[in-house]
């Protein structure tokens, strides 16, 4: 069979981009650079309009939506269903209050006024700029006249809740609602000014709790459709901690495509918002939990103990705003509205086929997220540190740093990315360092020292549900921060890398294009939830990636065979260095399997966590590479949760009727292999 | 003045100046006094009969369609030769419109009209693009030898002349009008025979079917689906079977209220000759002044009136249909049967592809003694469509009801004539009431009008209490001439594509029908629909409109006005097309119909299986294919 992958048309669009991505700053504005010259009383007390609106929107008091919501024909319905089955009619309609009063928001201008003040102050003593790129901002108030808007950025940091509004405020965009999780709600002060600001909140889960789900639905359906104010949420569903994209959740997706597909609004503008923060407030609490060092629960005091943290540095915050995705043109080639329209929309939910399209928009609004978000010189510095550290080495040269540095930028501009960097390097490298200098420093002596960053004082005092070592935590932490910057490039790397993997895992030295690809897809479809990839797109994916090795010379494409040039070339280093870390968290999930029976995938988790603390400390490993950042339980839980979709999991009955988890000896080699790591596979097979 | 002789019109008038009087003592005008008032309607009375007087129901020179047409109607336009719109310049253009057809003929000017086009559509009046004086070359026709020789022989009158011929090859949509004015079809009949009576059918079906011979019938021409196009690869010679000389009445049973009548007959000659004894079949579409009979029932047209008459489906008795296979018919006038699937109702809809349909006996009914005309204003569409819906849901729906949207609410008023000083004033408190008073906002006010039919007792009941359902909802009575106008426009309107060509303007209207609760959100979503289309392909000036034209039970029928400035698009017609078919998706996708009642013809055909199921669609065919099995009726149309 010819194979359809053209691989010399891809190579000539790199070209092309090299120019194009470079970060200029002229096409950015930069929200706080005016706060700084001018009075923040002034702008928080400015006389507020949007500069335009939704025209098709009614403003609605927070009553009167609630009494829409009470008297859609879904919520009649349920109650009715719920009155046929016994429960007294008002006891239902409070609980609709109840649940409503819960959730409402409410935005009131003064509460946006005080944010309006207080932000800027808390963002000038900490952050650099805060960049909004001009062009994203033209083409949203381009659609948000006659489209309805959701704003979708992406979830790092709490501080993302309120950078989307405070921007909203200082463009005179219309300001958004936003849908918060329960837990904020709890925060003494602060949860009712998020409230009065716009937020909203809803439970964690609710599928099975059919009164509750048909309110939010009409709430949020109710803000779109009639209000007309932008919605925003975040896919992620939560912070990511890792720095990479979380798989999307489609409850809110669903809900708001709802509204297209069952045709009561013409289409809905999806914005897909890249956050790029050089430095991530919550660094450090992220590279703890990810480690199972258990978290303090939200809390204002918690909160205001963070504030120690406002007399420290974080960088510049890039935002940028993309291309609005229309759900329409998105959803019309995977949607058959017409089949449901007979029937009154209230009593259908979305079918199986719909979810699905649902699920695939969500996958390709995160795409647009990551390919508009600015890689920081910080991100590759990572890049190039977290290897040295993964070697043992704490020290790197800045020179040789720099080198690399420089490098990597070149490589991700090759690929489409955007960096950050746009003066000498090695000012940039010097500069970046001084932000994050709390774990890697410049020394007096031209080397760059990677900090300790962990104190036993971190470690809470009762830690009985830590899986780990404290001795592992302990080297681990430095790991993790690095990680997470690191994964914030990962989205460039990540198919170059499964393509570098594919083949090199063949073990073949000119292997065809066919198996290439049957294994790019399976790598694909293994670590679908640490990385996204839109199934219509694994072609095209593949093809790039290819492309990526051809033009830096590490394989050769020649016809329908790729022929490897040079298994030790830098690129080809680089690609499985990025992929070791989660090479073998999933090979120790499943070695775990094989060996053992798990109640639940918290179970399942935590035992591979402790096999990955065992493999790195393990006597036979000593030589290799200390990739402590497999530590973390986010590609864990991935890994459990994409082997059991994959099928790989066994349920089992127990006797006494319990479920266990488990996992057959030649599935999980088959596994092993496609995720051997190429570097080692001797060993590690002497270790199976 | 001979033209009010019968009477009724002078009822008529009477009713529509106490009317007027009413409304304005309702609206206690204090200022002025009540004679000059009087005057003024009655001035305005007369121009306004003189429409009435020339209305295709009335018009004074009897006669049905000759078979030269184009004598009497433009060949690459809408309408009479003689009416049209005119761009005229004096110090600046100006538009005025040409005949006494019209009420707003005469060559009266319209001050609003080029302002208007100006803004809305941007126009360039010194940008003129005329169409071809003269059709190009007519392509030669297939004759088939041995068919000619025995049709001679059957004594029906025929023409293999290019102008008759090219004027039976098209309907009109878009598509097709553009190609007269600017190109040729590839294919045109070959001839076009003009049966007489039904038996001159029975013997010319008979003969096609022997020889191989294509026949596409044809009635008034005014199809707005592509029905009439000729498939382009079809080599059998094609007869255009033209019905229009069949146009006799041929009974009338009073006993029963039924007519029987021969297809050919245009909707304003039956409805004059009906009148002229007393009857009326109520059944007014848009089109009747232009279109058949046959026409009706071989597309399941829809009257202006089907809430008092209803449909053609609920007018029509029997059905006699020429078929390859024989004359389907049924021997029974029994006003309800069951006994299986009713195959007149194959026929009903059957758009030329099964047979000819030659006779046709419909229910008539006896003329209403009172007419009145009305008209709300609303606040916003979406309080029009609430008050429409309860209207529906009390089932008091006056012979007719519509309701305009903002943007066919203004473009009412660009097609106003010259205000005359009292008018200026009178409309100048009219405006001020509405927007200071009402608060009615002029971007979102839109306007519904009413037609009122029956005895007085029942006409003034039905006034009072769609009145009084329209206040709840926000509604203000807005007049009598209003909605007379609103109902004079249909008619006019249709002239205004051809002046639009002109000058870069492409326009063409679609409709569908939708349940109620989908009505606001289809309008919405179909309008910003067609909107980002046209930014997509970057057309700047667009005007779309819709009104909701017909109410029911469980649902509305809704029609949509679509025009674009195409300057700098070097294929306008197929943008058109492109957009109008996303803006099908559209409909189809918010729970709206593939179409109310004009028909599927070859443009709406892709959505027919979508909309009925592969099973339900083969079975359609298979029917067909009995009747027709060598496929002599091969317009394409439906399948």
């Amino acid at each position: 069979m010819e194979s359809t992958i053209d691989t010399e048309n891809i190579s000539v669009n790199y070209n092309h981009q090299e120019s194009k991505n470079s970060f200029i700053e002229s096409e950015y504005v930069d929200l706080v650079a005016e706060r700084r010259e001018y009075s923040d009383l002034r702008f928080a007390l400015q006389e507020w309009e949007p500069l335009k609106s939704y025209k098709y929107g009614t403003p609605l008091e927070r009553t009167e939506i609630f009494n829409t919501v009470l008297h859609s024909e879904r919520v009649n319905y349920i109650i009715t269903q719920l009155v046929l089955k016994g429960k007294p009619r008002d006891e239902v309609e409070a609980e609709v209050s109840n649940i409503l009063d819960q959730m409402g928001h409410t935005q009131d201008i003064a509460i946006i006024r005080r944010f309006a003040f207080m932000l800027p102050k808390i963002m000038k003593s900490i952050y650099g700029k805060v960049l909004v790129n001009r062009d994203g901002i033209e083409k949203v108030r381009n659609v948000l006249e006659e489209t309805p808007l959701v704003l979708l950025p992406t979830h790092r940091s709490y501080a993302d809740f309120l950078l989307v509004s405070y921007m909203s405020y200082h463009l005179r965009l219309p300001m958004p609602v936003i849908a918060a999780g329960m837990d904020f709600m709890s925060m003494s002060i602060i949860g009712d000014m998020l409230r009065g600001s716009g937020a909203f909140y809803i439970r964690r889960s609710f599928v099975d709790n059919s009164l509750y789900w048909a309110v939010f639905q009409e709430y949020v359906q109710t803000l779109i459709k009639d209000v007309g104010s932008p919605l925003e949420f975040f896919l992620e569903g939560t912070r990511s901690r890792s720095g990479k994209s979380l798989p999307p959740k489609v409850g809110l997706l669903g809900c708001v495509s709802e509204l297209w597909l069952r045709g009561r609004v013409p289409d809905l503008a999806l914005v897909p918002i890249s956050i790029s923060y050089e430095r991530t407030l919550e660094e450090r609490l992220y590279a703890y939990e990810l480690l199972g060092v258990p978290k303090p629960p939200e809390s204002t005091s918690g909160l205001l103990k963070a504030m120690s943290i406002l007399k420290e540095s974080f960088g510049d915050i890039i935002i940028n705003i993309g291309t609005p995705v229309s759900l329409r043109s998105y959803l019309s080639p995977h949607a058959d509205r017409h089949l449901y329209m007979a029937q009154p929309r209230h009593l259908l939910p979305l079918t199986r086929k719909e979810l699905y399209a649902c699920e695939g928009l969500g996958l390709h609004v995160l795409r647009q997220i990551q390919c508009g978000a600015v890689c920081s010189v910080w991100s590759l510095i990572c890049v190039g540190l977290i290897q040295e550290l993964q070697r043992g080495c704490t020290t790197v040269p800045l020179h040789q740093l720099v080198q690399e540095v420089d490098w990597l930028a070149t490589l991700i501009c090759k690929m489409g990315g955007t960096c950050t960097l746009k003066g000498p390097v090695d000012e940039e490298v010097k500069q970046a360092l001084s932000v994050h200098c709390q774990v890697a420093a410049l020394g007096s002596d031209g080397t760059v020292h990677i900090q300790q960053v962990h104190l036993d004082s971190y470690l809470p005092t009762q830690c009985k549900s830590m899986a780990l070592e404290p001795s592992t935590v302990s080297s681990a932490v430095s790991h993790m921060m690095l990680q997470h910057y690191v994964n914030q490039a990962m989205h460039h790397f990540i198919r170059p890398a499964l393509v570098a993997q594919a083949i090199l895992a063949l073990r073949d030295p000119a292997p065809s294009l066919d198996k290439i690809e049957s294994r790019f897809r399976t790598l694909c479809s293994i670590f679908n939830y640490d990385f996204i990839f839109e199934k219509s797109n694994e072609k095209k994916d593949l093809s790039e990636g290819i492309a990526i090795l051809v033009s830096s010379g590490e394989v050769r494409h020649d016809g329908n065979h790729v022929n490897l040039i040079d298994s030790k070339s830098p690129l080809l280093n680089l690609l499985q260095a990025l992929l070791r870390p989660f090479l073998l968290a999933y090979r120790a999930t499943l070695h775990t399997l094989v060996a053992g029976e798990y109640k639940n995938n918290n179970e399942l988790v935590s035992a591979s966590q402790r096999k990955v603390e065992e493999m790195l400390t393990n006597e036979i490993q000593a030589s290799s590479f200390k990739v402590y950042s497999a530590l973390t339980l986010d590609s864990l839980r991935h890994a459990a949760r994409a082997f059991t979709k994959l099928g790989i999991v066994d349920r089992h009955k127990g006797e006494d009727g319990s479920l266990f988890l488990q996992c057959s000896a030649e599935k999980a080699d088959m596994l092993n292999q496609i995720l051997t790591d190429t570097q080692f596979r001797p060993l590690l097979q002497a270790h199976l | 003045m001979s033209i009010f002789s019968g009477g009724k019109l002078v009822l008529h008038i009477d009713d529509i100046l106490f009317c007027r009087l009413k409304y304005m003592l309702q609206r206690d005008t204090t200022q002025g006094n009540i004679r000059e008032y009087l005057h003024e309607c009655q001035q305005q009375l007369a121009t306004e009969c003189l429409f009435m007087a020339t209305a295709p129901s009335s018009r004074m020179n009897p006669g049905h369609i000759s078979t030269q047409r184009q004598d009497l109607l433009k060949w690459n336009g809408w309408g009479y030769n003689d009416s049209k719109f005119v761009v005229c310049k004096d110090k600046d253009y100006y538009v005025t419109f040409s005949g006494n057809r019209y009420k707003i003929g005469n060559n009266m000017v319209l001050p609003h009209f080029g302002p208007w086009v100006k803004d809305t559509l941007g126009v360039d009046f010194d940008d003129c693009t005329p169409a071809l004086q003269q059709p190009l070359q007519v392509p030669q026709p297939i004759i088939n030898k041995e068919f000619m020789s025995e049709f001679e022989q059957l004594g029906i009158s025929y023409s293999t002349d290019n102008e008759d011929r090219l004027f039976r090859a098209h309907g009109h949509t878009l598509a097709e009008i553009f190609t007269l004015r600017q190109g040729m079809f590839p294919r045109v009949p070959d001839l076009v025979a003009w049966p007489s009576c039904h038996g001159d059918v029975e013997k010319l079906i008979l003969l096609a079917t022997k020889h191989n011979v294509v026949i596409i019938p044809i009635g008034g021409g005014t199809s707005v689906s592509g029905a009439l196009l000729c498939p382009e690869n079809e080599e059998r010679m094609i007869v255009s079977l033209d019905t229009t000389q069949m146009h006799k009445i041929l009974w009338i049973d009073a006993n029963n209220m039924t007519a029987c009548i021969e297809s050919g007959i245009i909707g304003q000659d039956l409805e004059r000759r009906l009148r002229a004894q007393g009857y009326t079949t109520g059944h007014e579409p848009d089109s009747y002044e232009f279109s058949s009979l046959g026409g009706w029932v071989a597309t399941r047209a829809s009257g202006m009136k089907k809430n008092i008459y209803g449909n053609i489906e609920d007018i029509v008795v029997l059905v006699k249909c020429v078929t390859p296979r024989g004359t389907v018919e049924r021997h029974t006038a029994g006003p309800r049967i069951s006994a299986g699937p009713d195959i007149q109702q194959f026929i009903l809809g059957s758009e030329g592809t099964i047979g000819v349909i030659t006779d046709v006996t419909l229910k008539v009914r006896p003329v209403p003694p009172v007419q009145r005309y009305g008209s709300i204003v609303f606040p916003d569409f979406s309080s029009g469509v609430n008050c429409m819906r309860e209207v529906a849901f009390h089932r008091c729906q006056p012979a007719s009801i519509r309701l305009m949207d903002n943007e066919q609410f203004k473009f009412g008023h660009a097609l106003k004539e010259p205000s005359r000083l009292m008018g200026l004033v009178t409309d100048g408190i009219k405006k001020i009431y509405l927007t200071r008073i009402k608060g009615f906002d002029v971007n979102t006010m839109c306007v519904a009008t009413l037609l009122f039919e029956g005895q007085e007792e029942q006409v003034s009941s039905q006034e009072k209490k769609i009145y009084s359902i329209a206040a709840s909802h926000g509604g203000i009575s807005a007049g009598e001439a209003n909605g007379l106008r609103g109902y004079m426009l249909t008619f006019v309107i249709a002239y205004i594509r051809d002046l639009g060509f002109d000058y870069g303007i492409v326009s063409e209207s679609f409709e569908t029908s939708v349940p109620w609760d989908k009505v606001q959100v289809l309008c919405h979503n179909v309008k910003h629909c067609v909107r980002t289309k046209c930014l997509e392909y970057n057309i700047k000036h667009i005007f779309v409109t819709c009104r909701v034209t017909q109410t029911y039970d469980a649902g509305a029928c809704v029609y949509f006005y679509f025009a674009f400035n195409y300057r700098g698009l070097s294929d306008p017609v197929h943008v058109y097309e492109e957009i109008e078919g996303h803006a099908r998706d559209e409909i189809i996708g918010c729970g709206g119909s593939i179409s109310h009642h004009h028909g599927i013809g070859k443009v709406r055909r892709r959505w027919m299986e979508k909309t009925f199921t592969k099973p339900g669609l083969g079975a359609l065919t298979a029917i067909k294919n009995y009747f027709d099995p060598t496929n002599v009726f091969a317009n394409g149309n439906l399948f």
